[in-house]
């Protein structure tokens, strides 16, 4: 596998999506190149940080107005 | 209250009750402020409300609300907001562990985050800012994305690539999680508060 296959499969791999042959020809290309290791680990740093992104809840003006006029 | 209107109002609170905190979640996400993000709520819940009757009934509930909201989002703020038109672009265990390793934060530093990654995400645009916000955010599966988005599971796929790409690259000259020497934007303010 070279850098751009591996680049184009690192979203599978981190949904966990790939073959186990696939798979093994990912963790191969990753234990040698250290591009694609700190690209990989640099997208995964990325998501977790914005997953990390809180939920509000919808505000009380709002939930009684939007109650007030359909309900 | 005719039987109609009745029947009208029930099937209108369920919906709303099942979807409310989600389609708010998603505007304050796609305009990073709350009170343009409960006017576009209310205004959603108001054509869905006036919708109801064309409401087929065989598209998922869900999906429904979602494109209502997407395109009020795009109608109500395409002329508020520039659009960015330019950008091109096991072992189960390892990426676990790659998460592993990322540092927790503390309480105060998650709040910092908070203001700096919505500016980020503003940075995006919005072919590749709805999916990354319905699919990470808030747990849609590309499925879903596609059916609301009217295009390929594939095209979603594609498009969640390079919205992480993306955010990655922003976040590597933006972010001082990613190197303590980049400014960080919000300097620990909290943005949504302004």
């Amino acid at each position: 596998m070279n850098c751009p296959e591996f680049k184009k499969l690192i979203f599978e791999y981190m949904e966990k999506e790939m073959d186990n042959v696939t798979k093994k020809e990912f963790q191969l290309h990753l234990s040698t190149c250290k591009d694609c290791e700190r690209d990989l680990m640099e997208i995964a740093k990325a998501v977790s940080l914005f997953r990390r992104l809180k939920k509000i809840a919808v505000p009380e003006a709002l939930d009684s107005k939007i109650q007030n006029l359909f309900y | 209250m005719n039987l109609k209107v009745k029947r009208r109002k029930g099937q209108f609170e369920k919906i709303y009750d099942s979807c409310k905190n989600r389609i708010y979640n998603y505007l304050y996400r796609m305009t990073g402020d709350k009170e343009e993000a409960a006017d576009l709520t209310q205004e959603v819940f108001l054509k869905a409300y006036r919708g109801l009757d064309n409401f087929n009934g065989r598209a998922d509930i869900t999906t429904w609300i979602y494109k209502i909201a997407i395109n009020t989002y795009r109608n109500i703020l395409r002329v508020k907001k520039p659009q960015i038109t330019s950008l091109e672009n096991n072992n189960e265990n390892e990426i676990s562990i790659i998460y592993k390793s990322i540092p927790q934060l503390k309480q105060v530093e998650v709040k910092e985050l908070e203001g700096c990654m919505q500016k980020f995400l503003n940075d995006l645009p919005d072919t590749y800012r709805i999916p990354l916000i319905l699919y990470e955010l808030q747990g849609l599966r590309i499925h879903e994305i596609s059916e609301i988005m009217n295009v390929s599971d594939n095209n979603i796929k594609i498009r969640l690539v390079r919205a992480r790409v993306k955010l990655k690259e922003i976040m590597c000259t933006q972010c001082c999680y990613f190197n303590p020497k980049n400014p960080c934007n919000c300097k620990g303010e909290d943005w949504n508060a302004k």
